[in-house]
Protein backbone atom coordinates (compact mmCIF):
# COMPACT_ATOMS: atom_id res chain seq x y z
CA UNK A 1 0.00 0.00 0.00
CA UNK A 2 1.21 3.49 -0.89
CA UNK A 3 -0.28 5.84 1.72
CA UNK A 4 -0.96 9.27 0.26
CA UNK A 5 -2.77 10.76 3.26
CA UNK A 6 -3.04 10.27 7.00
CA UNK A 7 -6.25 8.23 6.74
CA UNK A 8 -4.50 5.75 4.47
CA UNK A 9 -1.40 5.82 6.67
CA UNK A 10 -3.39 4.97 9.81
CA UNK A 11 -5.36 2.26 8.02
CA UNK A 12 -2.20 0.78 6.48
CA UNK A 13 -0.56 0.84 9.89
CA UNK A 14 -3.47 -1.15 11.36
CA UNK A 15 -3.40 -3.89 8.74
CA UNK A 16 0.40 -4.02 8.47
CA UNK A 17 0.82 -5.92 11.71
CA UNK A 18 -1.30 -9.08 11.96
CA UNK A 19 -0.64 -9.26 15.69
CA UNK A 20 -1.94 -5.73 16.34
CA UNK A 21 -4.92 -6.35 14.08
CA UNK A 22 -5.79 -9.60 15.86
CA UNK A 23 -5.53 -7.99 19.30
CA UNK A 24 -7.52 -4.93 18.24
CA UNK A 25 -10.34 -6.99 16.77
CA UNK A 26 -10.46 -9.92 19.15
CA UNK A 27 -10.20 -8.03 22.44
CA UNK A 28 -13.51 -6.12 22.20
CA UNK A 29 -15.15 -9.27 20.86
CA UNK A 30 -13.98 -11.27 23.87
CA UNK A 31 -15.10 -8.52 26.24
CA UNK A 32 -18.49 -8.36 24.54
CA UNK A 33 -19.16 -12.10 24.39
CA UNK A 34 -20.56 -12.36 27.98
CA UNK A 35 -23.20 -9.75 27.11
CA UNK A 36 -24.18 -11.75 24.04
CA UNK A 37 -24.27 -15.27 25.45
CA UNK A 38 -24.57 -15.13 29.26
CA UNK A 39 -28.04 -15.20 30.74
CA UNK A 40 -28.99 -11.72 31.98
CA UNK A 41 -31.79 -9.16 31.54
CA UNK A 42 -31.85 -7.25 28.22
CA UNK A 43 -31.13 -3.96 30.04
CA UNK A 44 -27.95 -5.37 31.52
CA UNK A 45 -26.87 -6.76 28.13
CA UNK A 46 -27.42 -3.36 26.49
CA UNK A 47 -25.66 -1.50 29.32
CA UNK A 48 -22.65 -3.81 28.95
CA UNK A 49 -22.55 -3.33 25.19
CA UNK A 50 -22.77 0.48 25.51
CA UNK A 51 -20.03 0.57 28.18
CA UNK A 52 -17.85 -1.47 25.83
CA UNK A 53 -18.51 1.04 23.04
CA UNK A 54 -17.60 3.96 25.33
CA UNK A 55 -14.41 2.27 26.49
CA UNK A 56 -13.25 1.32 22.99
CA UNK A 57 -14.18 4.54 21.22
CA UNK A 58 -13.80 7.28 23.84
CA UNK A 59 -11.18 5.89 26.19
CA UNK A 60 -9.25 4.26 23.34
CA UNK A 61 -9.09 7.39 21.20
CA UNK A 62 -8.08 9.65 24.11
CA UNK A 63 -5.27 7.31 25.20
CA UNK A 64 -4.11 6.86 21.58
CA UNK A 65 -4.03 10.64 21.09
CA UNK A 66 -1.85 11.21 24.17
CA UNK A 67 0.43 8.32 23.12
CA UNK A 68 0.82 9.86 19.66
CA UNK A 69 1.77 13.19 21.21
CA UNK A 70 4.20 11.60 23.67
CA UNK A 71 5.89 9.67 20.86
CA UNK A 72 6.26 12.90 18.87
CA UNK A 73 3.98 11.77 16.05
CA UNK A 74 1.73 14.81 16.39
CA UNK A 75 4.74 17.11 16.29
CA UNK A 76 5.88 15.31 13.12
CA UNK A 77 2.44 15.84 11.58
CA UNK A 78 2.38 19.49 12.64
CA UNK A 79 5.41 20.36 10.53
CA UNK A 80 3.82 18.92 7.40
CA UNK A 81 2.17 21.48 5.11
CA UNK A 82 -1.29 20.08 5.78
CA UNK A 83 -4.01 22.00 7.63
CA UNK A 84 -4.47 20.83 11.21
CA UNK A 85 -8.19 20.35 10.51
CA UNK A 86 -7.42 17.76 7.85
CA UNK A 87 -5.00 15.95 10.15
CA UNK A 88 -7.59 15.81 12.93
CA UNK A 89 -10.31 14.84 10.43
CA UNK A 90 -8.22 11.95 9.15
CA UNK A 91 -7.40 10.83 12.69
CA UNK A 92 -11.09 11.00 13.60
CA UNK A 93 -12.22 9.16 10.47
CA UNK A 94 -9.60 6.41 10.71
CA UNK A 95 -10.25 6.00 14.44
CA UNK A 96 -13.97 5.66 13.76
CA UNK A 97 -13.43 3.08 11.01
CA UNK A 98 -11.24 0.99 13.33
CA UNK A 99 -13.85 1.27 16.08
CA UNK A 100 -16.60 0.23 13.66
CA UNK A 101 -14.61 -2.94 12.99
CA UNK A 102 -13.98 -3.45 16.70
CA UNK A 103 -17.44 -2.93 18.19
CA UNK A 104 -19.44 -3.45 15.00
CA UNK A 105 -18.59 -7.15 15.13
CA UNK A 106 -19.90 -7.42 18.72
CA UNK A 107 -23.06 -5.47 17.86
CA UNK A 108 -23.63 -7.61 14.76
CA UNK A 109 -23.20 -10.81 16.79
CA UNK A 110 -25.55 -9.43 19.46
CA UNK A 111 -28.26 -8.75 16.86
CA UNK A 112 -27.65 -12.09 15.15
CA UNK A 113 -28.29 -13.93 18.41
CA UNK A 114 -31.03 -11.79 19.96
CA UNK A 115 -32.89 -9.80 17.25
CA UNK A 116 -36.32 -11.22 16.45
CA UNK A 117 -36.72 -9.55 13.07
CA UNK A 118 -34.50 -7.00 11.37
CA UNK A 119 -36.11 -4.57 8.96
CA UNK A 120 -34.13 -2.42 6.55
CA UNK A 121 -35.18 0.70 8.47
CA UNK A 122 -34.12 -0.84 11.76
CA UNK A 123 -30.78 -1.97 10.38
CA UNK A 124 -30.02 1.44 8.80
CA UNK A 125 -31.06 3.27 11.97
CA UNK A 126 -28.89 1.04 14.16
CA UNK A 127 -25.90 1.28 11.82
CA UNK A 128 -26.25 5.06 11.56
CA UNK A 129 -26.57 5.48 15.32
CA UNK A 130 -23.57 3.22 15.93
CA UNK A 131 -21.50 5.34 13.54
CA UNK A 132 -22.79 8.57 15.12
CA UNK A 133 -21.96 7.34 18.60
CA UNK A 134 -18.49 6.22 17.55
CA UNK A 135 -17.77 9.51 15.75
CA UNK A 136 -18.91 11.55 18.73
CA UNK A 137 -17.02 9.44 21.25
CA UNK A 138 -13.87 9.53 19.12
CA UNK A 139 -14.10 13.31 18.78
CA UNK A 140 -14.59 13.67 22.54
CA UNK A 141 -11.65 11.33 23.15
CA UNK A 142 -9.40 13.42 20.89
CA UNK A 143 -10.52 16.59 22.68
CA UNK A 144 -9.75 15.09 26.07
CA UNK A 145 -6.41 13.79 24.78
CA UNK A 146 -5.63 17.29 23.54
CA UNK A 147 -6.19 18.71 27.01
CA UNK A 148 -4.16 16.06 28.86
CA UNK A 149 -0.38 15.72 28.79
CA UNK A 150 0.68 12.51 30.46
CA UNK A 151 -0.33 8.87 30.11
CA UNK A 152 -1.21 8.64 33.78
CA UNK A 153 -3.41 11.75 33.51
CA UNK A 154 -5.35 10.42 30.56
CA UNK A 155 -5.91 7.01 32.14
CA UNK A 156 -7.38 8.56 35.28
CA UNK A 157 -9.35 11.33 33.56
CA UNK A 158 -10.42 9.08 30.69
CA UNK A 159 -11.82 6.52 33.11
CA UNK A 160 -13.64 9.20 35.04
CA UNK A 161 -15.14 10.88 31.97
CA UNK A 162 -16.13 7.48 30.53
CA UNK A 163 -18.12 6.95 33.74
CA UNK A 164 -19.82 10.32 33.33
CA UNK A 165 -20.70 9.56 29.68
CA UNK A 166 -22.23 6.24 30.68
CA UNK A 167 -24.04 7.97 33.55
CA UNK A 168 -25.65 10.72 31.42
CA UNK A 169 -26.52 8.29 28.64
CA UNK A 170 -29.33 6.78 30.67
CA UNK A 171 -28.19 3.23 29.95
CA UNK A 172 -27.79 2.43 33.63
CA UNK A 173 -30.67 2.54 36.14
CA UNK A 174 -30.64 5.95 37.85
CA UNK A 175 -32.53 7.35 40.87
CA UNK A 176 -35.69 9.16 39.72
CA UNK A 177 -34.37 12.60 40.80
CA UNK A 178 -31.28 12.30 38.65
CA UNK A 179 -33.12 10.56 35.82
CA UNK A 180 -35.32 13.63 35.27
CA UNK A 181 -32.16 15.72 34.88
CA UNK A 182 -30.60 13.29 32.41
CA UNK A 183 -33.74 12.75 30.30
CA UNK A 184 -33.46 15.94 28.18
CA UNK A 185 -29.94 14.88 27.09
CA UNK A 186 -31.04 11.34 26.22
CA UNK A 187 -33.12 12.49 23.25
CA UNK A 188 -29.97 13.81 21.54
CA UNK A 189 -27.58 11.22 22.82
CA UNK A 190 -26.65 8.73 20.05
CA UNK A 191 -25.54 6.20 22.65
CA UNK A 192 -28.96 6.17 24.32
CA UNK A 193 -30.69 6.13 20.94
CA UNK A 194 -28.46 3.25 19.81
CA UNK A 195 -29.44 1.25 22.88
CA UNK A 196 -33.08 2.01 22.15
CA UNK A 197 -32.69 1.01 18.52
CA UNK A 198 -31.04 -2.32 19.42
CA UNK A 199 -33.72 -2.88 22.04
CA UNK A 200 -36.39 -2.32 19.39
CA UNK A 201 -34.77 -4.87 17.06
CA UNK A 202 -34.51 -7.42 19.89
CA UNK A 203 -38.18 -6.87 20.67
CA UNK A 204 -39.08 -7.31 16.99
CA UNK A 205 -40.14 -3.74 16.20
CA UNK A 206 -38.60 -0.76 14.45
CA UNK A 207 -37.77 2.50 16.23
CA UNK A 208 -40.68 4.86 15.86
CA UNK A 209 -38.75 8.08 15.25
CA UNK A 210 -38.57 8.93 11.54
CA UNK A 211 -36.16 11.78 12.27
CA UNK A 212 -33.62 9.37 13.76
CA UNK A 213 -33.94 7.14 10.69
CA UNK A 214 -33.44 10.06 8.31
CA UNK A 215 -30.46 11.44 10.24
CA UNK A 216 -28.89 7.99 10.49
CA UNK A 217 -29.31 7.44 6.74
CA UNK A 218 -27.84 10.88 6.03
CA UNK A 219 -24.85 10.20 8.24
CA UNK A 220 -24.15 6.92 6.47
CA UNK A 221 -24.59 8.66 3.10
CA UNK A 222 -21.89 11.18 4.12
CA UNK A 223 -19.49 8.89 5.97
CA UNK A 224 -19.26 6.06 3.44
CA UNK A 225 -18.31 8.36 0.50
CA UNK A 226 -15.94 10.27 2.82
CA UNK A 227 -14.13 7.05 3.65
CA UNK A 228 -13.98 6.06 -0.02
CA UNK A 229 -12.64 9.51 -0.93
CA UNK A 230 -9.87 9.31 1.66
CA UNK A 231 -9.08 5.66 0.97
CA UNK A 232 -8.36 6.23 -2.71
CA UNK A 233 -5.34 8.04 -4.11
CA UNK A 234 -7.11 10.26 -6.61
CA UNK A 235 -3.92 11.74 -7.97
CA UNK A 236 -2.70 8.31 -9.07
CA UNK A 237 -6.12 7.28 -10.36
CA UNK A 238 -6.94 10.43 -12.32
CA UNK A 239 -3.57 11.85 -13.38
CA UNK A 240 -1.75 8.86 -14.83
CA UNK A 241 1.30 10.33 -16.50
CA UNK A 242 4.61 8.86 -17.65
CA UNK A 243 7.58 9.08 -15.25
CA UNK A 244 9.44 12.35 -15.66
CA UNK A 245 13.14 12.29 -16.31
CA UNK A 246 13.81 15.84 -15.10
CA UNK A 247 15.81 16.15 -11.89
CA UNK A 248 14.00 19.23 -10.65
CA UNK A 249 11.34 18.43 -8.11
CA UNK A 250 8.07 19.80 -9.25
CA UNK A 251 5.62 20.55 -6.49
CA UNK A 252 1.90 20.92 -6.47
CA UNK A 253 0.51 24.20 -5.23
CA UNK A 254 0.06 23.80 -1.46
CA UNK B 1 15.29 37.64 2.07
CA UNK B 2 16.88 35.57 4.83
CA UNK B 3 15.71 31.98 5.24
CA UNK B 4 15.69 32.44 9.03
CA UNK B 5 15.72 35.73 10.91
CA UNK B 6 15.66 35.50 14.70
CA UNK B 7 15.92 38.50 17.01
CA UNK B 8 16.10 38.31 20.79
CA UNK B 9 14.39 34.92 20.80
CA UNK B 10 13.43 33.76 24.30
CA UNK B 11 11.86 30.41 25.21
CA UNK B 12 12.70 29.40 28.74
CA UNK B 13 11.30 26.30 30.42
CA UNK B 14 13.09 27.24 33.61
CA UNK B 15 16.11 29.47 34.26
CA UNK B 16 19.05 28.13 32.25
CA UNK B 17 16.97 25.76 30.09
CA UNK B 18 15.73 26.69 26.64
CA UNK B 19 16.95 29.71 24.72
CA UNK B 20 17.47 33.17 26.12
CA UNK B 21 17.76 36.19 23.81
CA UNK B 22 19.14 34.48 20.71
CA UNK B 23 19.73 36.57 17.59
CA UNK B 24 20.92 35.11 14.29
CA UNK B 25 20.05 34.88 10.64
CA UNK B 26 20.48 32.27 7.94
CA UNK B 27 20.90 33.58 4.42
CA UNK B 28 19.67 31.81 1.30
CA UNK B 29 22.27 29.33 0.11
CA UNK B 30 23.98 29.37 3.48
CA UNK B 31 24.72 26.44 5.76
CA UNK B 32 24.45 27.66 9.35
CA UNK B 33 25.68 25.47 12.19
CA UNK B 34 24.75 25.66 15.85
CA UNK B 35 27.15 23.97 18.22
CA UNK B 36 26.34 23.36 21.85
CA UNK B 37 26.47 20.86 24.65
CA UNK B 38 23.47 18.72 25.58
CA UNK B 39 20.75 20.91 27.08
CA UNK B 40 22.21 24.12 25.67
CA UNK B 41 18.97 24.90 23.78
CA UNK B 42 19.72 23.57 20.26
CA UNK B 43 16.60 21.42 20.01
CA UNK B 44 14.45 24.21 21.47
CA UNK B 45 15.81 26.49 18.77
CA UNK B 46 15.02 23.88 16.09
CA UNK B 47 11.48 23.50 17.45
CA UNK B 48 11.04 27.28 17.46
CA UNK B 49 12.18 27.52 13.83
CA UNK B 50 9.66 24.83 12.87
CA UNK B 51 6.83 26.52 14.76
CA UNK B 52 6.44 23.59 17.16
CA UNK B 53 6.94 26.01 20.03
CA UNK B 54 6.11 29.65 20.38
CA UNK B 55 8.73 32.08 21.70
CA UNK B 56 8.05 33.85 25.00
CA UNK B 57 9.45 36.99 23.40
CA UNK B 58 11.49 38.14 20.45
CA UNK B 59 10.78 37.88 16.76
CA UNK B 60 11.28 35.04 14.33
CA UNK B 61 10.76 34.94 10.58
CA UNK B 62 11.20 31.69 8.68
CA UNK B 63 11.08 31.85 4.86
CA UNK B 64 9.37 35.21 5.28
CA UNK B 65 6.62 33.91 7.58
CA UNK B 66 6.29 35.37 11.05
CA UNK B 67 4.89 33.84 14.19
CA UNK B 68 1.68 35.88 14.26
CA UNK B 69 -1.53 35.14 12.34
CA UNK B 70 -1.29 31.85 10.45
CA UNK B 71 2.25 31.40 11.67
CA UNK B 72 4.49 29.18 9.58
CA UNK B 73 1.63 27.34 7.84
CA UNK B 74 2.05 29.07 4.45
CA UNK B 75 5.79 28.28 4.41
CA UNK B 76 5.83 24.72 5.73
CA UNK B 77 5.91 23.25 2.22
CA UNK B 78 9.30 24.96 1.72
CA UNK B 79 10.82 23.53 4.91
CA UNK B 80 12.19 20.05 5.54
CA UNK B 81 13.16 18.91 9.00
CA UNK B 82 14.71 15.98 10.80
CA UNK B 83 14.52 16.44 14.55
CA UNK B 84 16.51 14.54 17.13
CA UNK B 85 13.62 12.14 17.87
CA UNK B 86 13.04 9.53 15.17
CA UNK B 87 9.28 9.32 14.82
CA UNK B 88 7.89 6.86 12.33
CA UNK B 89 4.91 4.53 11.93
CA UNK B 90 6.66 1.46 13.28
CA UNK B 91 4.54 -1.21 11.59
CA UNK B 92 4.93 0.33 8.15
CA UNK B 93 8.02 0.06 5.99
CA UNK B 94 10.65 2.77 5.69
CA UNK B 95 9.55 3.28 2.11
CA UNK B 96 5.90 3.76 3.12
CA UNK B 97 6.89 6.25 5.83
CA UNK B 98 9.00 8.27 3.41
CA UNK B 99 6.38 8.01 0.64
CA UNK B 100 3.67 9.37 2.96
CA UNK B 101 5.78 12.37 4.02
CA UNK B 102 6.75 13.16 0.43
CA UNK B 103 3.13 13.02 -0.73
CA UNK B 104 2.14 15.29 2.14
CA UNK B 105 4.55 17.84 0.67
CA UNK B 106 2.53 17.73 -2.53
CA UNK B 107 4.97 15.71 -4.61
CA UNK B 108 3.53 13.66 -7.45
CA UNK B 109 3.53 9.86 -7.19
CA UNK B 110 5.93 9.21 -10.08
CA UNK B 111 8.40 11.78 -8.88
CA UNK B 112 8.27 10.47 -5.30
CA UNK B 113 9.12 6.94 -6.45
CA UNK B 114 12.13 8.17 -8.42
CA UNK B 115 13.40 10.56 -5.75
CA UNK B 116 12.92 8.08 -2.91
CA UNK B 117 14.82 5.35 -4.71
CA UNK B 118 17.68 7.78 -5.27
CA UNK B 119 17.78 8.99 -1.65
CA UNK B 120 17.24 5.60 0.00
CA UNK B 121 20.05 4.12 -2.08
CA UNK B 122 22.31 7.03 -1.13
CA UNK B 123 21.50 6.40 2.53
CA UNK B 124 22.19 2.68 2.15
CA UNK B 125 18.58 1.94 3.03
CA UNK B 126 17.54 0.66 -0.39
CA UNK B 127 17.81 -3.00 0.59
CA UNK B 128 15.80 -2.51 3.78
CA UNK B 129 13.28 -0.02 2.41
CA UNK B 130 10.43 -2.54 2.32
CA UNK B 131 11.01 -3.81 5.86
CA UNK B 132 8.97 -2.44 8.77
CA UNK B 133 10.64 0.42 10.63
CA UNK B 134 10.20 -1.68 13.77
CA UNK B 135 13.12 -3.80 12.56
CA UNK B 136 15.41 -0.80 11.89
CA UNK B 137 18.40 0.10 14.02
CA UNK B 138 18.68 3.55 15.60
CA UNK B 139 21.02 4.76 12.86
CA UNK B 140 18.70 3.51 10.12
CA UNK B 141 15.79 5.36 11.70
CA UNK B 142 17.88 8.54 11.83
CA UNK B 143 18.82 8.17 8.18
CA UNK B 144 15.20 7.56 7.22
CA UNK B 145 14.24 10.78 9.04
CA UNK B 146 16.85 12.73 7.08
CA UNK B 147 15.72 11.13 3.80
CA UNK B 148 12.17 12.27 4.59
CA UNK B 149 13.41 15.80 5.23
CA UNK B 150 15.33 15.88 1.95
CA UNK B 151 12.76 14.25 -0.31
CA UNK B 152 10.95 17.39 -1.47
CA UNK B 153 14.21 19.35 -1.83
CA UNK B 154 13.17 22.08 0.62
CA UNK B 155 14.35 25.67 0.48
CA UNK B 156 15.23 25.43 4.16
CA UNK B 157 16.51 22.21 5.70
CA UNK B 158 16.54 21.96 9.50
CA UNK B 159 18.66 19.13 10.92
CA UNK B 160 18.89 18.58 14.65
CA UNK B 161 21.80 16.34 15.69
CA UNK B 162 22.11 14.65 12.27
CA UNK B 163 25.42 12.99 13.13
CA UNK B 164 24.15 10.98 16.09
CA UNK B 165 23.96 7.26 15.34
CA UNK B 166 24.68 7.47 11.61
CA UNK B 167 27.69 5.96 9.87
CA UNK B 168 30.64 7.88 8.40
CA UNK B 169 29.61 7.00 4.85
CA UNK B 170 26.21 8.61 5.28
CA UNK B 171 27.82 11.71 6.79
CA UNK B 172 29.94 12.06 3.64
CA UNK B 173 26.80 11.70 1.50
CA UNK B 174 24.99 14.26 3.63
CA UNK B 175 27.93 16.64 3.36
CA UNK B 176 27.76 16.42 -0.44
CA UNK B 177 23.99 16.93 -0.42
CA UNK B 178 24.22 20.00 1.83
CA UNK B 179 27.01 21.48 -0.33
CA UNK B 180 24.96 20.91 -3.49
CA UNK B 181 22.00 22.57 -1.77
CA UNK B 182 24.09 25.62 -0.91
CA UNK B 183 25.25 25.89 -4.50
CA UNK B 184 21.62 25.77 -5.59
CA UNK B 185 20.81 28.64 -3.22
CA UNK B 186 19.05 26.56 -0.56
CA UNK B 187 19.60 27.20 3.12
CA UNK B 188 20.51 24.59 5.73
CA UNK B 189 20.36 24.95 9.51
CA UNK B 190 22.23 22.28 11.45
CA UNK B 191 22.50 21.85 15.20
CA UNK B 192 24.78 19.37 16.87
CA UNK B 193 27.76 18.56 19.01
CA UNK B 194 30.07 17.30 16.26
CA UNK B 195 32.35 20.34 15.90
CA UNK B 196 34.53 18.67 13.30
CA UNK B 197 31.70 17.84 10.91
CA UNK B 198 29.82 21.10 11.39
CA UNK B 199 33.07 23.07 11.20
CA UNK B 200 33.90 21.49 7.86
CA UNK B 201 30.44 22.05 6.42
CA UNK B 202 28.95 25.26 7.78
CA UNK B 203 29.61 28.69 6.30
CA UNK B 204 28.83 30.31 9.62
CA UNK B 205 28.41 28.87 13.10
CA UNK B 206 27.00 29.94 16.43
CA UNK B 207 28.22 28.53 19.74
CA UNK B 208 25.25 28.05 22.03
CA UNK B 209 25.82 27.79 25.76
CA UNK B 210 23.04 27.70 28.37
CA UNK B 211 20.56 29.14 25.89
CA UNK B 212 22.70 32.08 24.78
CA UNK B 213 25.03 32.55 21.84
CA UNK B 214 28.58 32.74 23.16
CA UNK B 215 30.13 33.44 19.77
CA UNK B 216 29.04 33.61 16.16
CA UNK B 217 30.72 34.12 12.81
CA UNK B 218 32.23 32.28 9.91
CA UNK B 219 34.09 29.14 10.95
CA UNK B 220 37.38 30.75 9.82
CA UNK B 221 36.70 33.88 11.88
CA UNK B 222 35.92 31.87 14.97
CA UNK B 223 39.01 29.69 14.64
CA UNK B 224 41.16 32.76 13.98
CA UNK B 225 40.18 34.01 17.42
CA UNK B 226 41.80 30.95 18.98
CA UNK B 227 44.70 30.53 16.57
CA UNK B 228 47.01 32.94 18.43
CA UNK B 229 46.86 30.52 21.35
CA UNK B 230 48.48 27.14 21.81
CA UNK B 231 46.07 24.22 22.06
CA UNK B 232 47.64 21.56 24.23
CA UNK B 233 46.07 18.14 24.66
CA UNK B 234 47.61 16.14 27.46
CA UNK B 235 46.92 12.53 28.25
CA UNK B 236 47.67 11.49 31.81
CA UNK B 237 49.28 8.13 32.43
CA UNK B 238 47.74 8.11 35.89
CA UNK B 239 44.44 9.88 36.42
CA UNK B 240 44.36 12.49 39.16
CA UNK B 241 42.12 15.48 39.69
CA UNK B 242 44.27 18.47 38.80
CA UNK B 243 43.26 21.87 40.21
CA UNK B 244 43.12 24.92 37.91
CA UNK B 245 46.78 25.93 37.35
CA UNK B 246 47.81 29.24 38.84
CA UNK B 247 49.81 30.21 35.76
CA UNK B 248 49.70 33.61 34.09
CA UNK B 249 48.84 33.30 30.40
CA UNK B 250 46.54 30.31 30.84
CA UNK B 251 43.29 30.86 28.89
CA UNK B 252 41.41 27.66 29.58
CA UNK B 253 41.90 24.39 31.45
CA UNK B 254 39.46 21.51 31.10
CA UNK B 255 39.95 18.01 32.49
CA UNK B 256 37.89 15.04 31.45
CA UNK B 257 39.19 11.87 33.10
CA UNK B 258 42.66 11.25 31.77
CA UNK B 259 42.47 13.94 29.11
CA UNK B 260 43.39 17.55 29.86
CA UNK B 261 42.76 20.27 27.28
CA UNK B 262 44.63 23.49 27.82
CA UNK B 263 44.61 26.76 25.91
CA UNK B 264 47.59 29.02 26.69
CA UNK B 265 49.20 32.15 25.30
CA UNK B 266 51.89 31.46 22.67
CA UNK B 267 54.81 31.86 25.06
CA UNK B 268 57.41 29.06 24.88
CA UNK B 269 57.73 28.54 28.65
CA UNK B 270 54.03 28.30 29.38
CA UNK B 271 53.54 24.66 28.30
CA UNK B 272 56.37 23.30 30.51
CA UNK B 273 55.08 25.47 33.36
CA UNK B 274 51.59 23.95 33.14
CA UNK B 275 53.11 20.44 32.85
CA UNK B 276 55.09 21.10 36.01
CA UNK B 277 51.88 22.14 37.75
CA UNK B 278 50.19 18.89 36.67
CA UNK B 279 53.10 16.78 37.89
CA UNK B 280 53.34 18.69 41.16
CA UNK B 281 49.64 17.96 41.79
CA UNK B 282 49.90 14.19 41.41
CA UNK B 283 49.40 13.87 37.65
CA UNK B 284 51.69 11.67 35.57
CA UNK B 285 51.96 13.04 32.05
CA UNK B 286 51.66 10.31 29.43
CA UNK B 287 51.70 12.37 26.23
CA UNK B 288 51.52 16.01 25.21
CA UNK B 289 50.27 17.23 21.84
CA UNK B 290 50.22 20.82 20.64
CA UNK B 291 47.78 20.96 17.70
CA UNK B 292 45.85 23.19 15.30
CA UNK B 293 42.79 24.89 16.76
CA UNK B 294 39.27 23.74 15.87
CA UNK B 295 35.74 24.84 16.69
CA UNK B 296 35.95 22.65 19.79
CA UNK B 297 38.72 24.89 21.10
CA UNK B 298 36.73 28.00 20.26
CA UNK B 299 33.86 26.57 22.27
CA UNK B 300 36.16 25.84 25.20
CA UNK B 301 37.65 29.31 25.07
CA UNK B 302 34.32 31.11 24.76
CA UNK B 303 32.31 29.11 27.27
CA UNK B 304 34.99 27.76 29.58
CA UNK B 305 33.57 24.26 29.06
CA UNK B 306 34.45 21.49 26.63
CA UNK B 307 31.88 20.71 23.92
CA UNK B 308 32.03 16.99 24.60
CA UNK B 309 32.94 15.13 27.76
Amino acid sequence: MKPANLFQMETASLIASRRTLCIKLSFPLLLGLPFVFFSMPLKARLAGLMILIVMVAFFGSSVAFVRRRREGLLGRLKILPVPMGRIMGDLLLSGTVVDILQVGSVTFLFLLVHARSVTLQGAVTTAGLLVAALLLLNAMGILLGYAMRENSEIHLTGGLVSGVIVFISGILPLPSGIKSMVEPIERWNPLFLLAESIKALVEGRAMESAAVFILSSLLLCVLIPACILRALDWQRLVCRRPVKTSTTHEREAP
Amino acid sequence: MNAVEARGLVREYKPGRGVCGVTFSVKEGECFGVLGRNGSGKSTLARLILGLEKPDSGSLFVMGCGMSGRGLSPCLSRIGAALDDCVHWEDLSGWQNAYFVARMYGMKHDLVEKRLKELLDMADLGANAREPVRSYSFGMRRKLGIVQALCHDPDLLVLDEPTIGVDAHFLLVLTEIVRARSEAGRATWIAGTDAEWIGGLAHRAALLDSGSIAAMGTVEELIREVSPFQIVETRLAKAALIPMPDVAGLQSFEQSGETVRIIVNPEPMLVPEVMNWIVSHGGEVGSVEVRKSTLKDVFLLKTGRALEK
